[in-house]
């Protein structure tokens, strides 16, 4: 373990400022404003963590109750009454909770775990600290945002105990299904579809004031000496997702503001010509289309909003354990650049088979195969990492290394699915579920546990247990290719199927359902091992000794913050940071922090 | 933090204060917003066989020119709050204050006028459009209405009361929430104008 | 039970691994320090293991679930399609496999207690170029190859002119199947509360004397080698046309038509004799006991969430050969044979009228024709099933006004005078007359116009002797157009004066 060294505050050289105390704010905390609606962005992080990992488990329970259906359609769990009641009447899972479970289960994983959860956490915790700065740029913005958050979480969470249930109509929200609040036509489309787009909105709003901490505080309160090619790489895959989320989230608040005008108003964007039980309805004029493109606009802009903070962590934190710079760092800066651009431009290779005009669809082929490249580059320059490293394989890295590969066999999956010919086979199949189970849901995981695990004594001042961390990381890794690999095969098999047993084509995977089944909830049983470790640890994990402790030798700024967590993170003047955050393993010295001056005669790497 | 305090703390920024910067990234995503609504319109136009145009009721030409107005006395408010005109200042912010009110009703009335022309909500989608994105414009509007009555609050209240009046409104992050505010009114305003204009090229 | 006891042993177990791990901590922090070297040591061998692993589970995979997937397909573009997937997977499976060997062999080669220092290599930039330019070539042939095929499954403008046509409406929770008989046409449906009831989902226009042969079946057929142009639709929410075998998808879109164009090149007995030969289909289904391959059959599935039954949507797809389709289409029963029945059933025009005539004999009809606004009117009025409202209106149907001006002209004399003795031989009834134009021109001076003409029939029947009181005017201008407003045909149409009956 690493202590740190007087690397620390002594490099205050002759920069002008006064040596006044950077504690601002000498005003009395109260229980309310230190723990509850703090401004401070530690905290936030904390508050979004928390909440990211309490909707983790709710989004892994509800998967594992929808699987248990897939797997055993004609068996009886009387147990399941006990606890679902009504939805599952009989000891088995009804049709129309089946389908509530799968569209929040896509609800709350995409958006409540791995957008706020995952940026919400990170985001807050390192912007500041890796840029040196005190803390973002409005508090209480930062403080807004989260609180919305929270309470688009209430809303929805609430949303499962109405009596005609939550949304049911997919993730997605297509109209018209979504479109008609008559409960006829849907169950869940009714009062739970309008706190869904209730809490969407809030989840919307908290998301975008967050992005605008971001992007302002990364933009104009770097420290001095912190030019952008100074930032590592977290600051940058932040910066760039809170800028697509931006510019991105307005199109899909829009597209359920249309909605719920058609829902609750009678108004016709989304509907036209419709005949529910043979009486035509007065709709006329809307399209269903058009809510596809307003929802995709975002949509899949929304997947590298998830995906590009796990990278950003990931390039970090295997840097730092294999204590080597980030190969290609400004072709990993780029790359990120490339990735946000295209991201807007491909949005409509989920309508291939909308009936589009097939030109449109040759276009989004063309730049959806593109958006390949940059993500392949990442790739290789995170193996070229590795190579020739002096990796210590702990816990984080491990973590990174599974990202890697879960990306790899994720991304390559793309290359079919994007190739619009192909993919009028593949629409709609297990084959998608598994290509953005893998390259999404299980990669941006791995991100994410590489971070809680390696930013944990940034939070905590203290180490979680790595013998259980590593137990974890097998046991998620090798679950979740059990559960999603064999998936892949699953080709002409329909999504969102409550049961085969109306098909002679379906019904061959029977076997392989329940196989999937029993790792599904391995794995979700596993999480346990990382949520008891989490919590432990932070009242009793191995504590950080002395004032100042940089535990994984990292050259970033967090790690030159005393491992008390103080108000403007630094008790004296903020850092000055004279090189890079990539000088590991140079001139025969292991790591040499950002706040340490060049030496005559020294070149500047990267 | 002011802007001196902040110069004081990091050298390395783009000259525009933080908040303001989130500001104009906030403007660039309510942008994306009404961008959103103004393509579904075009989208629906190009589609619908039966899109009916026509020719706006004038009352919205009012309240184009009431917001312009607003966006006028509520700039010389900031003006003389600068020049510590404070009696001023609270005049003009009441007065903007009245114009924002103004500005709803008579959107509000256009609906209504809409609705009489056979035009209602629930009909060609051609209106549909008009009370959709004109409600969503409204909505952002109350919420800079809102803000300006906390603000107005404070600026009377503080008449009699030095104290309070230097705690809450003559102090540099005031002013600085003050700018922000007025900067808020104007791009709402600009919004305005680019969707009155907007509608009167599309609904020829 | 044994699930239960099964969840017990793996929480048991995870309470053993929390207190291992607790207790090698132990350990770890009386030195003072996590044992990062050996573990790494350890977890090289083990990354390498899970490496292994993979390779083996991924063949293993490979050998189970391949003879289990869909068949090869039935159709010309799904057999290019097929290909194109093949490919890909192949060049995929080639970049996975050279990936993952690097990340987990570098991952246990360089780790720490491999006892070398790390080498600062910050970048490559050649090595930048190559692994860009290299995939992009790679995905620019995959492209290049997709979007032949795309295009030319997509040309609207090579059909077969002799290709079956079948239309497929997708509703909750089933799939409506309209042949267009031998005509090949089919009778045109229209969206409006006259046609479209829960006898009538599909709103078909029996006037339309294309509709004569329509028939419904419970399955499709197709004929091998013909090509097939599926016209599809859905009637409320969306629904999407799925053909596994046939590598067919496309989106079904309540008040947007969508279509897919394609040829099946198996019988379905063609399919079964191949399946016989493989493997897997040759052991036993569990449910019929005997080999797979004998129960085969074509399906088609919804693939877009449509509801709580959309699982439920299946229908059986026949592939036969030509002779064996003309012969199955000539024993089908054409929907209007059965319709028609009802139609005339109906206390219809014909029969009222005449018995409205019988009982009033002073009402004299001049120029009357069955389907004329009197005929309807009359009928109305005297069905006593028929409530008034404020949706039913008829249309004069021989009633004209001098261009842009509400002046009557003479001819509307005949069918103005039927409209006064109506009114006097039934006298309570009370009519509102409604005013329309198409939408030429100015809104406002269309919406004047309309009124105006309205008021002009109301004061004709008043001139007549019919009380003022009994009838309302108003104009509507350009809304509620009957016909489409962009045909001129339609223009007409929509240009008219109807009456609704207010009080009878």
């Amino acid at each position: 373990m690493q202590t740190a060294t007087a690397e620390h505050a002594h490099v205050a050289t002759g920069h002008g400022h006064h040596g006044h105390d950077g504690r601002h704010d000498h005003h009395e905390e109260t229980f309310l404003t230190k723990y509850i609606f703090s401004q401070d962005h530690k905290m936030i992080s904390k508050q979004f963590l928390i909440t990211g990992i309490f909707w983790g488990v709710v989004g892994g329970l509800l998967s594992i109750l929808f699987r248990i259906q897939l797997a055993f359609p004609n068996e009886t769990f009387p147990i399941l009454e006990t606890f679902l009641g009504k939805w599952a009447e009989g000891g088995k899972i009804s049709n129309e909770f089946y389908y509530a479970l799968v569209t929040m289960h896509g609800t709350i994983l995409v958006f409540f775990v791995l957008t706020g959860g995952l940026s919400g956490t990170f985001s807050n915790l390192l912007i500041p600290y890796q840029i040196g700065a005190r803390d973002m740029a409005s508090g209480f913005i930062n403080m807004l945002s989260y609180w919305f958050f929270f309470t688009a979480s209430v809303i929805l969470f609430l949303s499962f105990f109405i009596q005609t249930g939550p949304a049911s109509g997919g993730w997605t929200a297509y109209p018209p299904l979504n479109g008609l609040r008559d409960t006829g036509v849907n169950l869940g489309s009714g009062l739970g579809f309008d706190l869904w787009a209730l809490a969407m909105t809030f989840f919307i709003v908290a998301s975008l004031i967050g992005s605008l901490n971001y992007i302002a505080t990364v933009l104009n309160q770097r420290t001095k000496g912190m030019t952008m090619l100074r930032m590592p790489l977290t600051i940058w895959a932040f910066l760039f997702t809170a800028v697509i989320g931006v510019l991105s989230f307005p199109a899909l608040l829009a597209g359920v503001v249309l909605l719920e005008f058609d829902r609750l108003l009678d108004t016709s964007f989304y509907l036209n010509n419709i005949v529910i039980n043979g009486q035509l309805l007065g709709y006329k004029g809307g399209s269903p289309i058009l809510f596809q493109h307003l929802f995709w606009f975002l949509g899949h802009p929304e997947v590298y909003i998830i995906i590009i903070p796990a990278m950003g962590i990931v390039s970090e934190v295997l840097a730092v354990h294999s204590r080597k710079p980030i190969f290609g760092y400004t072709a990993m800066v780029l790359s990120i650049l490339a990735i946000l651009v295209l991201s807007f431009i491909v949005w409509a290779h989920h309508m291939f088979v909308t009936g589009l005009n097939p030109n449109l669809g040759a276009v989004f082929t063309l730049f959806t195969l593109l958006i390949a490249i940059p993500s392949a580059i990442k790739v290789f320059n995170w193996i070229g990492t590795l190579w020739k490293g002096k990796i210590r394989l702990s816990t984080p890295a491990l973590f990174a290394i599974g990202f890697v590969s879960m990306f790899i066999t994720g991304g390559l999956t793309g290359i079919a699915l994007g190739n619009s010919a192909i993919d009028i086979q593949l629409h709609d199949t297990y084959f998608v579920v598994a290509h953005f189970h893998v390259v999404m849901g299980v990669s941006a995981f791995f991100g994410m546990f590489a971070g809680v695990y390696h930013w944990f004594p940034r939070l905590y001042g203290r180490m979680m247990n790595e013998t259980l961390g590593q137990i974890h990381f097998y046991a998620t890794l090798i679950g979740a290719y059990c559960i999603f690999f064999p998936m892949h095969f699953m080709t002409g098999l329909p999504r969102r199927y409550y049961t085969y047993a109306n098909f002679d084509t379906f019904n061959n995977f029977n076997h392989l359902a329940v196989f999937i089944t029993v790792a599904a909830i391995i794995v979700f049983l596993a999480q346990f091992l990382f949520i008891v470790n989490f919590f432990y640890s932070i009242f009793k994990g191995r504590k950080l000794e002395g004032e100042y402790n940089n535990p994984w030798g990292g050259t970033t700024l967090e790690w030159t913050a005393p491992v008390e967590r103080l108000h403007g993170n630094w008790p004296g003047d903020l850092p000055v940071v004279h090189r890079w955050p990539y000088d590991y393993s140079v001139n025969g010295r292991e790591y040499i922090p950002q706040t340490e001056p060049m030496k005559p005669g020294e070149v500047a790497h990267g | 933090m002011t802007e001196k305090e902040l110069l004081k703390e990091t050298t390395e920024y783009t000259g525009v204060h933080p908040q303001k910067f989130a500001l104009w990234v906030a403007m660039a995503s309510m942008t994306m917003f009404f961008a959103a609504l103004t393509s579904a319109l075009l989208v629906k136009k190009g589609d619908y066989q039966e899109w009916e145009n026509f020719k706006l009721p004038d009352i919205f030409t009012y309240s184009t020119v009431v917001i312009v107005a607003l966006s006028v006395v509520i700039q010389l408010a900031l003006v003389s709050y600068r020049k510590a005109k404070f009696f001023l200042f609270r005049s003009l912010l009441f007065f903007s204050l009245l114009l924002g009110l103004l500005f709803l009703y008579l959107q509000v009335t256009g609906w209504g006028i809409l609705t009489a022309m056979g035009k209602p909500l629930t009909g060609n989608l051609s209106g549909s459009f008009i009370y959709l994105i004109t409600s969503m414009h409204g909505l952002h509007l109350v919420v800079g209405l809102l803000v300006t009555i906390i603000f107005l609050v404070m600026a009377i209240r503080s008449r009699k009361d030095p104290i309070y009046e230097l705690r809450n409104i003559i102090n540099p992050k005031r002013q600085l929430n003050l700018e922000l505010l007025v900067g808020f009114w104007h791009y709402i305003d600009a919004v305005w104008i680019y969707l009155y204009v907007f509608f009167y090229i599309n609904y020829q | 039970m044994v699930a239960f006891l099964s969840f017990v042993v793996v929480v048991l177990l995870m309470v053993v691994l929390v207190l291992v791990a607790r207790a090698s901590e132990i350990t770890s922090e009386l030195k003072d320090k996590f044992d990062y070297f050996n573990q790494s040591r350890l977890n090289g061998y083990l990354l390498m293991v899970f490496l292994i692993l993979m390779f083996v589970g991924s063949a293993y995979s490979f050998k189970e679930l391949m003879p289990v997937m869909l068949p090869k397909a039935a159709s010309i573009h799904g057999i290019q399609t097929d290909f194109l997937f093949n490919i890909t997977m192949l060049i995929i499976g080639i970049v996975f496999v050279l990936t993952q060997v690097a990340l987990f062999y570098f991952a246990y080669r360089y780790n720490e207690s491999q006892g070398h220092e790390a080498y600062f290599y910050t970048h490559n930039n050649t090595l930048e170029v190559i692994w860009t330019v290299i995939p992009s070539l790679v995905l620019t042939g995959l492209i290049a190859m997709g979007m032949f095929e795309w295009f030319r499954i997509f040309n609207s403008e090579a059909r077969a002119a002799d290709k079956m046509v079948i239309e497929v409406t997708g509703k909750q929770f089933n799939w409506i199947l309209r042949y267009p008989g031998k005509d090949n046409n089919f009778g045109n449906r229209v969206f409006d509360v006259d046609h479209i009831s829960p006898t009538n989902e599909l709103g078909i226009d029996w006037e339309d004397k294309n509709s004569h042969d329509d028939f419904m079946a419970d399955k499709i057929v197709l004929v091998k080698n013909k090509p097939v142009l599926m016209k599809l639709g859905a009637l409320d929410v969306l629904h999407s046309f799925y053909l596994p075998h046939f590598r067919v998808k496309m989106d079904c879109v309540p008040g947007i038509p969508t279509e897919f164009y394609f040829t099946p090149t198996m019988t379905t007995v063609e399919m079964q004799q191949y399946l016989s030969t493989q493997p897997w289909w040759q052991t036993n289904h569990p449910e019929t006991g005997e080999p797979r391959w004998k129960s085969f059959k074509y399906e088609l599935a919804c693939a877009e969430l449509c509801g709580k039954s959309h699982y439920g949507m299946q229908k059986e797809v026949l592939v036969v050969e030509q002779a064996e389709y003309d012969e199955w289409q000539s024993k089908q029963v054409a929907m209007y044979e059965t319709v028609k029945s009802t139609l005339a059933e109906k206390p219809g025009k014909v029969e009222v009228l005449e018995a409205s005539l019988a009982a009033k004999p002073s009402l004299e009809l001049k120029g009357a024709t069955e389907v004329g606004i009197e005929s309807q009117l009359v009928a109305f009025i005297n069905d006593d099933q028929r409530a008034v409202d404020k949706t039913t209106w008829f249309s004069f149907d021989r009633l004209t006004f001098e261009t842009g001006k509400a002046v009557i002209k003479a001819e509307s004399k005949e069918q103005l005078d039927n409209m006064v003795s109506i009114l006097k031989t039934y006298s309570n009834v009370e009519l509102k007359v409604g005013g329309y134009t198409d939408n030429v021109g100015d809104a406002k001076a269309n919406l004047k116009l309309s009124n105006e003409r309205a008021k002009a029939v109301v004061a004709a029947l008043v001139a007549e002797g019919i009380d003022a009181k009994r009838l309302v005017a108003e104009g509507y201008g350009q809304d509620h157009p009957v016909a489409d407003n962009k045909t001129d045909e339609g223009k007409a149409k929509s240009k008219r004066i109807d009456i609704c009956v207010t009080k009878k």
